[in-house]
C-alpha cells in the first residue's frame, strides 16, 4: 500500500464576501501522524479542517490522500472520521447504535459489528453506557462515544475539531492526554484543530500555526517554541509570550552576534531572562510593574524608560513586589532573530 | 485580494454542482404533485377566465366584466372585507389581551392554556345542533336576553347573523393567534423588565415602553395570517346557516360554491384570477413585513425549534 | 399584587369557562336520551311554543343514543368511515410527499430555491376559491369527482405541510448531517436517519394541524362530493333533521372524540406547528 501522505497543495477558500479564509494553503502530513492546527478565531484552521472532510468545497488548489486528489470525492468516500466540536452524537440512538452507525452504513455484518463496538467501548471504558442515549450522559462520556465512533471503523484520518473546548478544566487535561495515547496506540493519522496554544503544545507532533487563512509556521512543537520563524507566532505560541522588539533598539545585541540578514526583531523567552548581581556588566535596572504568581513559577513583569517591557519566568520562590526595582540579565545565547 | 470576476471562475460551487441533483430528488415527489394538481390547472383556469363557458370562444375581459357586475358577487365580496375588517381586530385584542393575562400568570397556565385551545381541535360540524338550540329565535340566547328585559331576537334570520359569525369564528381562533402572541411575548429579552424594574418602571410604562414595541413584529405575522385564515370562514357560516345564508354571511365561498353548482366554470375561473391577486398582494406585503427587518425576525420564536437546535448542539 | 393576580385568575377562569360550556353542553346533550333532547329542543327543531332547554346535567342521563348509534346505524357507521378513508390517507400522503421537500428546502442550497419556496408560500396562503377551480378541471379531467381521491389528492399537494416541516428541518445542527455524510451516510439515509428522527417534532406538528384542518373540512367535500354515500361526517352533520336528534348528538360527541384525543396527545405540537406558520421565512 502506498503511504497515505496528506498533501494540500495551494488550497484557498474565499467565503462570500470577499474573505480569503484560506490563503495558498500547503503542507504535507505524514502517515501516522499527529497534527495540530491552531491559531486565534478566524484565522481558517477549521475551514481547512472542513475543507479536508469534504464539507467545504475548495476554491483553487489540491487536496490528496496517498496522492489521490479528493476534492471531488464525497466525503462519504474519503475514508475519514471527524468528531466535532458539540460531539454531533445523534440524540435519537442509544450509545451502541452511535458507535456502530458508522459501520452500518457501510454495511458491515451485524456480528462484525458487534464485535467492533464492544472493543471499542471497552478501549474507551463505556461498556456500561451502551444502552444509554447521549442525553442521558455528562460532558466527558459524550466526548468519549464521539471518539468511539470515529475510531469504530479504523478509517485512515482522524479529523478533530476543538473536541474538548465544551471540557472543564480538569478533564480536559485528563482527554488530552488519553486521545493522544489512542492515537499513537492506533497509529491512524490524526488532524486537531484548537485554539489553545497548551493543547497544541502537548499534543502535536508537529504544529501548523495559522492567521488569516496564511500558513505561519509548521514544525515539532520544540521547534515552534524555541525558534519562532515570525512574530505571530513568537507572540502566539507561549505563555506569556516572548519578549520581542525590534532590532536596534531596546537591548543591544552581545559583541559578535549578528542577526541573519531578513530579520527585523530580536526575542527571547521569559524563562531566558534572570536576575542579575550587582557587578554583572550585561545586567540593566529595572523597575517591577507587577507580578503574578502560579504556584509553580512566578512571572514577572518589569519596564523601563526607552526599553521594551519584559516578562521574567523565575522560580515560585521568587520574591518580588510591585515598586521594586532589580538587575536582570539576557542570557544570550536564548537570543533568537525573526 | 482577487478581483471579484476572476475569483467567481476559481470558485465554481463545485460540491454544489456534484450534488446539484440530490435536492431535486428529494422535492420530485412534491413538485409533481403541486404541478399537477395546483399549477397547470391554475394556468388552465387563467385562459378560460378570457373564454366564454364552453372554453371555445376568446371573450377577453367579458368573464371579468361579469363578475364584477354581478350583484351576488359585490355582497359576497363586501360580506367578507367587513368580516375581515371586523373580525381581525377583535381578533387580535381579544387574543392578546389573553396572552397577557397569561403571561401574567406563571402557574396554573397550563390550564388555561388547553382550555382557550382546544377550540381549534373542535370540528365545526359537531356544534351544529348546540348553535341552532343557542341561537334560535326560541333558543338559550334569548332565554338569557329575557332576563335583562330584551325582546328575542332570531340570531341566525336577520342581520345579527353576523354577530353570531364573528363571536363563532372569534371562540375557534382565539387560541391560535394567542399562541402566536405568546411566543412573541416569550421573545422579549426578560432582562429588560428587570432592569425597567430597577429603573422604577411600573407594569403600564413596562407594557408601552417594552411589551408593545418588542411585540410590533408579531403583530404584523399576527394580522397577516388572522387575514389570510378570515377567507376560511365559510365553515363557521356554513354551520351556522348552511347552503342558503341570511345575506349578511353571504360569503366569497358561498358564491363560489354555487358557480360550481350550476356549472358557471368561466366565472369560476375569473373569480379565482381575482381571488388570487389578491391574496397575492396580500402575500406581498407580508413578504415586505416579514423581510423587514432582518435582525429582529417576525418575533415569534419556536421553542422546540430552538429546542431541537440545543438538543443536538449539546448532546 | 395578590390582588391583581386573583383578578387576573378571574377573568382568564371566566374565559375558560365561556370557551369550554359549548363542550359541555355538548356531552352532556349525547347523555339526554331521544325523548328528552327531543322535548327539550322541540321549541327549536319543530317551533313549538316557548323556549328551549339545554340542561347542564341531562335528568335521565342514558347511553341508549350512544349505543344505538354504535350498534345500529350503519349509515353513521359509513360517513365515520369515509371520514377516516379521506383524512387518514390524506395526511399520510402529505408527509410523505412534503418531507423530502421539506428537507431539500432546508437542507440544501440549489439555484431557483428561493423562487420556489417563495412560490410555495403563496400557494399555501391561497385560499380553497382560488384552489377549486384547478382541483376540479384535473379531478373531472381524470374522472375523480365524487371519489375519495378528489379529497385526497388535491389535500396532498398542500405546501402547508412543507411549509411546517421546513422550519424543523432547518433547526436541525448541521454538525449532526455532516457527521453523518463522513460516516458514510447518502444523502438519502442521512434524511431518513437524522433527518426525520430529529425533525419528527414538525412532523408531528404537521399532522396534529392537518388533521384538525381535514377532520373538519366542509368546503373541499361539499363541492367535489356529490353523491352522500360518500360523505363525511363533518358533512353530514349539518345537514341531520329533529328525527333523529337523540343519535345526531351522540355522533356530534363521536366526532368530536378523535379530535379530543389527538389534541390531548398532540397540543404541544400543534402550538409548536402554529408558532412555525409565523415564523420568518428565511
Amino acid at each position: 500500500m502506498p503511504n497515505q501522505n496528506i498533501v494540500i497543495d495551494k488550497a484557498n477558500k474565499y467565503y462570500p464576501g470577499g474573505v480569503h479564509a484560506v490563503n495558498n494553503m500547503s503542507m504535507e502530513i505524514s502517515e501516522g501522524e499527529f497534527v495540530v492546527f491552531v491559531g486565534p478565531s478566524g484565522c481558517g484552521k477549521t475551514t481547512l479542517l472542513r475543507m479536508i472532510a469534504g464539507l467545504e468545497d475548495i476554491h483553487g488548489g489540491t487536496i490528496s490522500m496517498g496522492g489521490r486528489v479528493l476534492n471531488d470525492v464525497a466525503p462519504k468516500d474519503r475514508d475519514m472520521a471527524m468528531v466535532f466540536q458539540n460531539y454531533a452524537l445523534y440524540p435519537n440512538m442509544k450509545v451502541y447504535d452511535n458507535i456502530a452507525f458508522p459501520l452500518k452504513m457501510r454495511k458491515a455484518k451485524k456480528v462484525e459489528i458487534d464485535a467492533a463496538v464492544r472493543e471499542v467501548a471497552r478501549k474507551l471504558d463505556l461498556e456500561q453506557l451502551l444502552e444509554r442515549r447521549p442525553g442521558a450522559l455528562s460532558g466527558g462520556q459524550r466526548q468519549r462515544v464521539a471518539l468511539a465512533r470515529a475510531m469504530v471503523r479504523k478509517p485512515k484520518l482522524f479529523l478533530m475539531d476543538e473536541p474538548l473546548s465544551n471540557l472543564d478544566a480538569k478533564l480536559r487535561v485528563q482527554m488530552r492526554r488519553e486521545i493522544v495515547g489512542l492515537q499513537s496506540e492506533l497509529g491512524v493519522t490524526t488532524i486537531y484543530v484548537t485554539h489553545d496554544q497548551t493543547e497544541a503544545m502537548t499534543m502535536g507532533d508537529r504544529i501548523a500555526v495559522m492567521r488569516d487563512g496564511v500558513l505561519q509556521q509548521f514544525d515539532t512543537p520544540e521547534v515552534i517554541y524555541d525558534r519562532p520563524a515570525n512574530l505571530f507566532t513568537a507572540g502566539f505560541i507561549g505563555s506569556p509570550p516572548m519578549n520581542v522588539w525590534p532590532l536596534g533598539e531596546g537591548f543591544p545585541l552581545p559583541p559578535g552576534m549578528t542577526p541573519p540578514d531578513r530579520a527585523t526583531h530580536a526575542g527571547i523567552r521569559p524563562e531566558f531572562i534572570v536576575p542579575a548581581d550587582e557587578p554583572d556588566r550585561q545586567a540593566v535596572q529595572m523597575r517591577v510593574r507587577g507580578v503574578e504568581r502560579t504556584g509553580r513559577e512566578t512571572l514577572v513583569f518589569l519596564e523601563r524608560e526607552g526599553l521594551p517591557d519584559l516578562a521574567m519566568a523565575a522560580g515560585s520562590d521568587f520574591d518580588a513586589r510591585p515598586g521594586d526595582s532589580m538587575r536582570v540579565r539576557l542570557r544570550t545565547e536564548a537570543l533568537r532573530f525573526m | 485580494m482577487k478581483p471579484r470576476g476572476n475569483l467567481n471562475r476559481s470558485e465554481p460551487k463545485q460540491k454544489l454542482n456534484r450534488h446539484s441533483l440530490t435536492p431535486w430528488l428529494f422535492l420530485a415527489p412534491s413538485l409533481l404533485f403541486v404541478s399537477v394538481m395546483v399549477l397547470l390547472p391554475f394556468g388552465d383556469a387563467v385562459r378560460r377566465s378570457f373564454f366564454s363557458a364552453m372554453g371555445k370562444q376568446f371573450v377577453g375581459f367579458k368573464n371579468y366584466i361579469a363578475v364584477f357586475r354581478n350583484e351576488v358577487f359585490q355582497l359576497a365580496a363586501k360580506n367578507t372585507a367587513k368580516f375581515a375588517l371586523v373580525c381581525i381586530p377583535l381578533l387580535l385584542l381579544f387574543s392578546l389581551v389573553l396572552a397577557l393575562l397569561l403571561n401574567a400568570v406563571k402557574d396554573s397556565r397550563g390550564f388555561y392554556k388547553t382550555s382557550f385551545l382546544v377550540p381549534i381541535a373542535v370540528p365545526v360540524a359537531s356544534m351544529v345542533l348546540l348553535w341552532r338550540v343557542v341561537f334560535h329565535e326560541n333558543g338559550l340566547l334569548n332565554i338569557v336576553i329575557g332576563w335583562v328585559g330584551l325582546s328575542p331576537v332570531d340570531w341566525l334570520n336577520s342581520g345579527s347573523a353576523f354577530g353570531v359569525l364573528v363571536f363563532t369564528y372569534l371562540w375557534k381562533n382565539v387560541g391560535y393567534d394567542m399562541v402566536l402572541w405568546l411566543s412573541g411575548i416569550s421573545s422579549i429579552n426578560p432582562a429588560l423588565y428587570e432592569s425597567a424594574q430597577m429603573d422604577g418602571a411600573g407594569w403600564w410604562k413596562r407594557f408601552t415602553r417594552i411589551t408593545l414595541p418588542g411585540l410590533m413584529p408579531t403583530l404584523f405575522t399576527v394580522t397577516v395570517l388572522s387575514l389570510l385564515n378570515s377567507f376560511k370562514v365559510f365553515r363557521e357560516a356554513y354551520l351556522i346557516a348552511g347552503s342558503y345564508p341570511h345575506d349578511s354571511i353571504y360569503m366569497l365561498q358561498h358564491l363560489f360554491n354555487n358557480w360550481f353548482v350550476s356549472l358557471d366554470v368561466d366565472k369560476m375561473c375569473a373569480g379565482a384570477v381575482l381571488m388570487a391577486i389578491v391574496v397575492f398582494l396580500l402575500i406581498l406585503l407580508l413578504q415586505k413585513v416579514w423581510g423587514q427587518d432582518s435582525g429582529q425576525g417576525s418575533g415569534v420564536r419556536n421553542k422546540e425549534i430552538r429546542g431541537i437546535q440545543e438538543r443536538g448542539d449539546r448532546i | 399584587m395578590r390582588a391583581r393576580k386573583w383578578l387576573i385568575l378571574c377573568i382568564l377562569t371566566f374565559v375558560a369557562f365561556f370557551l369550554l360550556t359549548p363542550l359541555w353542553l355538548l356531552v352532556s346533550g349525547s347523555l339526554m336520551g331521544g325523548a328528552e333532547a327531543a322535548q327539550n329542543f322541540a321549541p327549536v327543531l319543530e317551533n313549538a311554543e316557548g323556549s328551549a332547554v339545554w340542561p347542564l346535567l341531562p335528568k335521565y342521563p342514558t347511553l341508549q343514543p350512544l349505543v344505538k348509534l354504535l350498534l345500529d346505524s350503519p349509515e353513521f357507521f359509513r360517513m365515520f368511515w369515509n371520514s377516516c378513508l379521506q383524512v387518514f390517507p390524506l395526511v399520510a400522503g402529505q408527509i410523505f410527499i412534503g418531507a423530502p421537500a421539506a428537507w431539500a428546502f432546508a437542507r440544501y442550497d440549489f439555484r431557483g430555491k428561493k423562487a420556489l419556496l417563495l412560490l410555495y408560500i403563496v400557494l399555501m396562503l391561497m385560499p380553497f376559491q382560488v384552489t377549486m377551480v384547478s382541483s376540479y378541471l384535473v379531478l373531472s379531467r381524470l374522472s375523480l369527482m365524487d371519489t375519495v381521491w378528489a379529497i385526497i389528492l388535491p389535500g396532498a399537494a398542500s405546501t402547508f405541510p412543507v411549509f411546517i416541516m421546513t422550519r424543523f428541518f432547518a433547526a436541525i445542527p448541521a454538525s449532526l448531517t455532516e457527521a453523518a455524510a463522513l460516516d458514510g451516510a447518502s444523502p438519502f439515509r442521512v434524511f431518513l436517519r437524522v433527518g426525520l428522527p430529529m425533525g419528527a417534532p414538525g412532523i408531528l406538528s404537521a399532522v396534529v394541524l392537518g388533521f384538525f384542518e381535514y377532520w373538519n373540512a366542509l368546503e373541499v367535500p361539499l363541492t367535489f362530493l356529490k353523491d352522500p354515500t360518500n360523505w363525511p361526517l363533518s358533512l353530514y352533520l349539518p345537514s341531520i333533521s329533529a328525527d333523529n336528534l337523540g343519535i345526531s348528538l351522540a355522533a356530534s360527541v363521536v366526532m368530536l372524540v378523535p379530535a379530543l384525543l389527538i389534541f390531548l396527545f398532540g397540543q404541544k405540537y400543534l402550538e409548536q406547528g402554529i408558532c412555525a406558520a409565523g415564523l420568518k421565512e428565511n
